[in-house]
């Protein structure tokens, strides 16, 4: 799977697949969505699984609080704190966040605004579409251990 | 009686409500102490007391006219329509000879402020413009994807009813949920709206 735009992001690029939704097609709102895909594959189960009802309600609210940055690495940065956020360990995903996090330097150059503007004007309905892919991904899990 | 009680009517003052000089009683003696809409009526210049009307101490003493929805015609006919009735009525333009109450919270007194070719709710008589019926629609449309009354509110679309949602559906989901954004602050119509998706008793 490849993206319109020509960005080497093969790992998050395959994170589309089980969404329901077509992929963003505004670079700046798909870097983003692309962005909370790989904060919630860096769930702090430590932090949140005693209060999992409060999650993603609690991603938004760090959404925003975090968006008050013109840097999406700085972006980056206080979400990663704020959701207590663990380390990733797939190299492949961590070469692709670390990209996503500098998107004016990706082959389609997109600026730091355009990926923030999305998150501070309509965090709720990105996080939903990250949810609804959440639902769909685990779905997706369950009937390949089913078949297999 | 009208108002279910005796109260003694005199000449001479003005009603507080309608502005008459009619014969009239004091408010009191009409309304309960804990009634909620004492500012609504004037209070008389020289004895410092509230008269009311016969009509308007019906209007503002009847429990029923402060509960539920009613349209009245200029032949003075009453009628309580359902919900659904009351959205049909309201998805086109009120006719001139027709008026609405839609009492919200049901503390206060609507009917006064009922007028032709408008509704009247808790904040007062409402216009009902292209825009109230556009967003009519929008909430009449949400309500089908399964939104319920309380649920409108929410700055963005709750995920437990979102996610039941067919996923084609979620782009005009989100697309109807934005355009009822503007609304939402107007402590007049917004009320209002919500109040119409309420679902009629017997249709659950």
């Amino acid at each position: 799977m490849t993206n319109e735009w020509g960005w080497q992001l093969p790992a998050t690029d395959a994170l589309f697949q089980d969404s329901p939704y077509e992929p963003l097609e505004n670079p700046g709102e798909n870097i983003a969505e692309r962005l909370i895909m790989i904060a919630h594959l860096s769930f702090n189960t430590d932090v949140w699984s005693t209060r999992i009802d409060r999650y993603w309600e609690g991603l938004v609210e760090r959404i925003e609080g975090a968006c008050n940055t013109n840097s999406v690495t700085e972006f980056w940065q206080r979400l990663t704190d704020e959701m207590a956020l663990v380390p990733l360990s797939a190299g492949e995903l961590l070469h692709e966040k670390n990209l996503l996090c500098r998107p004016s330097i990706l082959s389609y150059p997109v600026s730091d605004f355009e990926v923030l503007n999305p998150l501070r004007s309509y965090p709720r309905d990105i996080v939903d579409r990250t949810r609804m892919w959440n639902q769909y991904r685990k779905a997706a899990k369950v009937s390949k251990l089913k078949a297999a | 009686m009208p108002l279910g009680k005796t109260v003694a009517w005199e000449d001479g003052h003005t009603c507080g409500n309608c502005g008459e000089a009619t014969e009239t009683a004091l408010a009191r003696t009409i309304l309960s102490a804990y009634y909620g809409s004492w500012e609504a009526i004037a209070v008389d210049a020289e004895g410092g007391k509230r008269w009311l009307c016969l009509p308007c101490g019906w209007t503002l003493r009847d429990k029923d006219l402060r509960r539920m929805p009613i349209t009245i015609t200029r032949d003075g006919t009453l009628s309580r329509p359902s919900f659904a009735e009351l959205r049909t009525l309201l998805s086109e333009r009120i006719p001139a000879d027709l008026a609405v109450t839609l009492p919200i919270e049901g503390r206060k007194a609507v009917m006064a402020d009922a007028r032709w070719g408008a509704v009247a709710t808790d904040s007062g008589s409402l216009p009902w413009t292209a825009a109230h019926r556009r967003a009519l629609a929008s909430v009449v449309e949400l309500t089908s994807y399964g939104f319920t009354e309380g649920l409108l509110s929410y700055d963005a679309p709750p995920f437990g009813v979102l996610s039941k949602v067919s996923v084609r559906d979620h782009a005009r989901v989100r697309e109807l949920w934005n355009s009822l954004g503007r609304w939402r602050p107007d402590v007049a119509a917004w009320p209002t709206l919500v109040r119409l998706a309420r679902r009629d008793k017997d249709s659950e």
